[in-house]
C-alpha cells in the first residue's frame, strides 16, 4: 500500500481516555493496558479501566513491543458510502501480541505487494494520517518468510 | 406445576417475499401478533404476557408494542436483547414464566423496517458505517472498519480456513442448499436456483465472503403465542412442545490460547438442549441454523457435533443439508434466501416444520427439529428443540 494512501485516511481524534495511546502513537510506540495488580495486559477497551483478569480497578498504560502473528485476517472489497472507493481492497485483521493477548481489529499493510496470512509474524508500524496523527499498523516482518501467495 | 413443558401454539409472519415500504417496525409488530392470535383463534385480551426482540434500527420497538397492541394488565413484559441468540432466550423465558404460573399465555414478537423505499439495502440501517470518530474506537474509521458484520464474520471464517482448510466452494455449498429450499417457500425473497459457480462468481465483500454468504434484509415481522403445554392442546390442532433449551455464551477477553472464532457457544448451548429434550443428535429430523453468513451454520453444524471440528466444510459439500439430503436444514431458506428476522427466522421454520404443514418443502416424519440462534459475532448462542410430541416430562434438574 503507498504511504500516500494511508495519508489520506481520516485521523481518529484523541478523547482524554485514549490520549496517552494516540500521544505514544505519535512518538511511534505502541502503548496498551496494563495491570499494576497482576500483569496482564489488554488491548484498550472504551470506557473500562478495570483489569478484566483480576477485576482490580486503575488499568495503567504500558509500551509493548508491538510484535504478534496474525491471528485473522479479511482482505475487504468495498468501502462505506462517504470514503473514497480507492481504498479497497484493504486488510484489516487481528493481531496476537507477544505479550499474550490480542488486539481489536486493526489495519494490516501488504508488504512488497504481498498478502499477509493467518500464522505470519508482523510487527507494528506507525504512519500519519490526514490530520497528521499517527495510527498503528500492523506488517509482515519478513515479507519473503510471509508471503503465500501474489495479489493480483 | 413446575417442568410441565409449554408449547407454541400461535404463529404469525409478515408477507416476507414482498419488499414493503408502506409501514413501520410497529405497524408489522402489531401484524405479526395479530395473524399470531388468529391462527390459533385467540383475542387479544387472553395475552398476559410479551417479549419483545430488541433490534438494531428501530427503536420504537423497543417500548411501545404493549400500548400498540392495547394490551392491559400484562403480568409478565420485557425487551429481550442477546442478538441473534435472542429468539431463543424469549422462548426459554416465557416457558419459565408459563411453567412457575406467572404468567398463562405470551406473545413474543420480532418486528424491524430497516429498508426504506427507493434505498439500496446498502443504504439501509444495515449499511450505514459506524461514525465514531473520537478515541480508541476512532480507529475503525482509519482502518476503514466501520461497524461491517461481514468484517467480524470473515475474520472467524478466515480462522477456520487456516486452520482446517476450508474453502469458499465449502461455503458455497451451504448457500446453495438453502437456495434449493427457499424456491419452495412462499415466505422467501430470493428463490431463483443458484450453483456453486454463481456462488464463485458473486462478488467479493470481505474475504473469503461473496455476496451469495451473506444473509438478506427485510421489512417484516414474526410473532409467537406460547401456553402450557396442557392448555395447547386445546388452542392448537397442531402445538409444537418446547422440549429443549440451552444457552452458551463462551465470552471474549481477547486472551491468547483461545478460538472462540472455531468453537462457539453451540457447544454448550447444543448439549443442554439435548440433554433437556432427552434425545441425540440422531433424534433430530430438520435443522434450522442461524445464518448470519453461511460460515454461521458451518461453524454450528460442527459444534453440535453433527461432524468433528474442522471438518464442516467436506460435511456440507455433498449437498445433504439441500431438498432430498440426509440432513435438512434452513428448509425455508433461511435468512441468506429466505428472510432476515433474525432468531425468529428459524424458529418461524422450525414451528412450520413441526407442525407438518409445510406443504412442498416439508421434511417427512419430523418429530424432532433443532433451532438455533447465534448472536453478536459468535458471542452469544441458544439452542431450542421444538417437537410434535409431548414427550416426557421435560428434564429440568441440573446435571441429570
Amino acid at each position: 500500500m503507498r504511504e500516500a494512501q494511508l495519508s489520506a485516511r481520516p485521523s481518529p481524534v484523541p478523547d482524554d481516555e485514549s490520549r496517552p495511546f494516540f500521544e505514544a502513537a505519535n512518538r511511534s510506540e505502541l502503548f496498551i493496558r496494563h495491570c499494576p495488580a497482576c500483569g496482564a495486559f489488554a488491548w484498550p477497551t472504551p470506557r473500562l479501566n478495570t483489569c478484566q483478569i483480576c477485576l482490580t480497578p486503575g488499568l495503567e498504560w504500558e509500551q509493548v513491543s508491538g510484535r504478534g502473528i496474525v491471528h485473522s485476517i479479511t482482505r475487504v472489497h468495498s468501502v462505506a458510502q462517504d470514503e473514497d472507493p480507492d481504498w479497497a481492497p484493504f486488510s484489516v485483521g487481528v493481531i496476537e501480541l507477544v505479550e499474550g493477548v490480542r488486539t481489536s481489529i486493526v489495519g494490516v499493510l501488504p508488504s512488497d505487494g504481498l498478502h499477509v496470512n493467518v500464522g505470519d509474524p508482523v510487527v507494528v508500524v506507525f504512519h500519519a494520517t490526514r490530520d497528521g496523527q499517527r495510527v498503528p499498523w500492523f506488517e509482515a516482518t519478513d515479507p519473503h518468510v510471509a508471503s503465500q501467495k501474489e495479489i493480483p | 406445576m413446575l417442568g410441565g413443558g409449554a408449547a407454541i401454539v400461535g404463529l404469525g409472519v409478515t408477507d416476507m417475499a414482498r419488499r414493503r415500504y408502506d409501514v413501520t417496525a410497529l405497524d408489522l409488530a402489531v401484524e405479526a401478533v395479530k395473524l399470531a392470535l388468529e391462527d390459533c383463534h385467540l383475542p387479544k385480551s387472553q395475552l398476559d404476557g410479551l417479549l419483545v426482540n430488541g433490534n438494531m434500527t428501530s427503536s420504537e420497538v423497543r417500548n411501545n408494542v404493549q400500548d400498540a397492541l392495547g394490551l392491559t394488565d400484562l403480568r409478565l413484559l420485557n425487551t429481550m436483547s442477546a442478538a441473534g441468540a435472542t429468539a431463543g432466550t424469549m422462548i426459554q423465558y416465557a416457558s419459565y414464566a408459563i411453567e412457575s404460573g406467572a404468567a398463562s399465555t405470551v406473545a413474543l414478537v420480532f418486528a424491524d423496517a430497516p429498508l426504506g423505499r427507493n434505498t439500496r439495502i446498502s443504504d439501509s440501517r444495515y449499511g450505514r458505517p459506524v461514525d465514531v470518530a473520537s478515541g480508541i474506537q476512532g480507529l475503525g474509521r482509519t482502518y476503514g472498519d466501520r461497524g461491517q458484520a461481514a468484517i467480524r464474520y470473515a475474520l472467524a471464517a478466515s480462522r477456520h480456513m487456516h486452520l482446517f482448510g476450508t474453502t469458499s466452494e465449502q461455503l458455497g455449498a451451504i448457500a446453495v442448499a438453502q437456495r434449493q429450499w427457499a424456491a419452495l417457500s412462499p415466505w422467501a425473497q430470493k428463490r431463483d436456483p443458484i450453483t456453486i459457480a454463481d456462488h464463485q462468481a458473486s462478488r467479493l465483500i470481505a474475504e473469503p465472503f461473496r455476496l451469495l454468504d451473506c444473509c438478506l434484509t427485510s421489512n417484516g415481522a414474526v410473532a409467537v403465542i406460547m401456553s402450557s403445554s396442557e392448555q395447547a392442546r386445546d388452542l392448537s390442532p397442531h402445538p409444537v412442545y418446547v422440549r429443549g433449551i440451552g444457552q452458551g455464551h463462551p465470552g471474549d477477553c481477547r486472551r491468547a490460547g483461545r478460538d472462540d472464532e472455531v468453537r462457539t457457544g453451540a457447544v454448550m448451548a447444543g448439549k443442554e438442549a439435548l440433554r433437556q429434550a432427552d434425545i441425540s443428535l440422531d433424534d433430530i429430523d430438520a435443522l434450522q441454523i442461524y445464518d448470519s453468513f453461511t460460515y454461521t451454520v458451518l461453524v454450528t453444524l460442527e459444534d453440535y457435533g453433527f461432524c468433528a471440528k474442522g471438518e464442516g466444510g467436506p460435511f456440507v459439500a455433498d449437498g445433504r443439508l439441500g431438498v432430498g439430503g440426509s440432513l435438512p436444514c434452513n428448509t425455508g431458506g433461511g435468512q441468506l434466501s429466505g428472510f432476515y428476522a433474525w432468531g425468529f427466522t428459524p424458529l418461524a421454520e422450525g414451528v412450520v416444520q413441526a407442525r407438518g404443514v409445510a406443504g412442498e418443502r416439508q421434511v417427512r416424519d419430523c418429530n424432532h427439529v433443532m433451532v438455533s440462534g447465534s448472536g453478536g459475532f459468535l458471542n452469544y448462542h441458544s439452542t431450542v428443540i421444538l417437537s410434535s410430541s409431548p414427550g416426557s416430562k421435560r428434564a429440568v434438574s441440573a446435571g441429570a
